[in-house]
């Protein structure tokens, strides 16, 4: 028996008509579905630059949110740590905001330079808390830009 | 468009530069069948496009695997067919889960009944509902051989399955079906 006649004449239909066919439309939507799922090198592309700048961005702001001690290891950290509180604090002391920057920059620079220098200004700044460097500059009354 | 046949898509495909292009004349010509094996799967359209668009991704994403022409087309009836009944596994056990209507109940005759495409007659809905009575791979079996019209030896590609215990397995789901068809 073929399959024709499987299941009589009654349902022939079944097969030479299939009622569960979609349009032409929905094949072709389906088909540029497919497609475009397929087109992922861009977002391969994207997707490291996307991770990045949000790595970036957390790495930005764990920096902020370190605990001061693990700066401390790090001269240069300690600059920038303690240039914060300086400016945070400008009001207080009433200095100028461009003058700690300008000096901050070449402290940078003495202290990459000049290992004796970076020595000497540790020791008189006593690099230990913000406190101290803030305490000193008050107590010395230096003008930074002729210390420089 | 020129419809291409499986020999030139397979070059196609082995060739990257010209990969995208092949698997766009792959899905044009195997969209419709892919899709007529799924809706006859598992009977719900939703479904049936998730397991079909699925499918076609995952021979994109497998293509390199392709190794002879002449096996392209039992390659794509392969992975349709094992999604779909990945589809039906998921329902079934979703079903279980939720305590809802189990495979082959109302839930698939309401999901014929509502089809957004259905063109048939009630005699078309009533061998469809029938056709719910069948397990997932008797269906898959069945649509295969009825259906596409394919042979023994091509479903046996597809399925893994001895010629043999198709054949038993085709003959008890036509049983099934006729018993189904005086019931309704």
């Amino acid at each position: 028996m073929s399959e024709k006649d499987l299941f009589g004449k009654e349902f022939e239909s079944v097969r030479k008509n299939d009622a569960l066919k979609p349009d032409q439309n929905y094949f072709d939507e389906l088909e540029e579905r497919i497609m475009s799922r397929t087109g992922k090198k861009k977002i391969r592309i994207l997707k490291p630059i996307l991770y990045g700048s949000v790595a970036a961005i957390l790495l930005f702001a764990l920096f902020f949110l370190l605990p001061d001690d693990s700066l401390k290891e790090n001269p240069d950290n300690v600059i920038a740590m303690n240039s914060e509180a300086i400016i945070r604090n400008l009001d207080y002391y009433d200095i100028d905001e461009s003058t700690i920057v300008s000096y901050l920059a070449e402290t940078q620079k003495i202290i990459h330079k000049n290992e004796l220098m970076q020595e000497e200004f540790r020791e008189n700044l006593g690099i230990e808390s913000e406190d101290d460097i803030i305490e000193y500059l008050i107590e010395e009354d230096i003008n930074l830009d002729n210390e420089l | 468009m020129k419809e291409y046949s499986d020999a030139e898509i397979f070059e196609l495909l082995r060739n990257p530069s010209s990969q995208r292009e092949g698997f766009r004349m792959l899905v044009r010509g195997y969209r419709r069948r892919a899709y007529s094996l799924a809706i006859k799967m598992v009977f719900d359209h939703y479904d049936a496009d998730d397991a079909v668009q699925e499918a076609f991704i995952k021979i994109w994403n497998k293509k390199e695997q392709m190794k002879e022409a002449d096996k392209l087309k039992s390659w794509v009836f392969k992975i349709v067919s094992n999604e779909a009944l990945q589809t039906l596994r998921t329902r079934k056990r979703k079903n279980l889960l939720f305590q809802r209507n189990t495979l082959g109940d109302e839930q698939e005759k309401y999901a014929i009944a509502t089809h957004p495409f259905f063109s048939g007659d009630e005699i078309q809905k009533k061998f469809y509902k029938a056709m719910t009575a069948l397990s997932g791979q008797q269906r898959n079996i069945f649509v295969m051989k009825y259906f596409e019209e394919m042979k023994y030896n091509e479903i046996s590609e597809v399925t893994g399955l001895a010629v043999g215990t198709l054949k038993a397995t085709y003959h008890q789901s036509v049983k099934k079906i006729k018993k189904e068809l005086e019931n309704v």
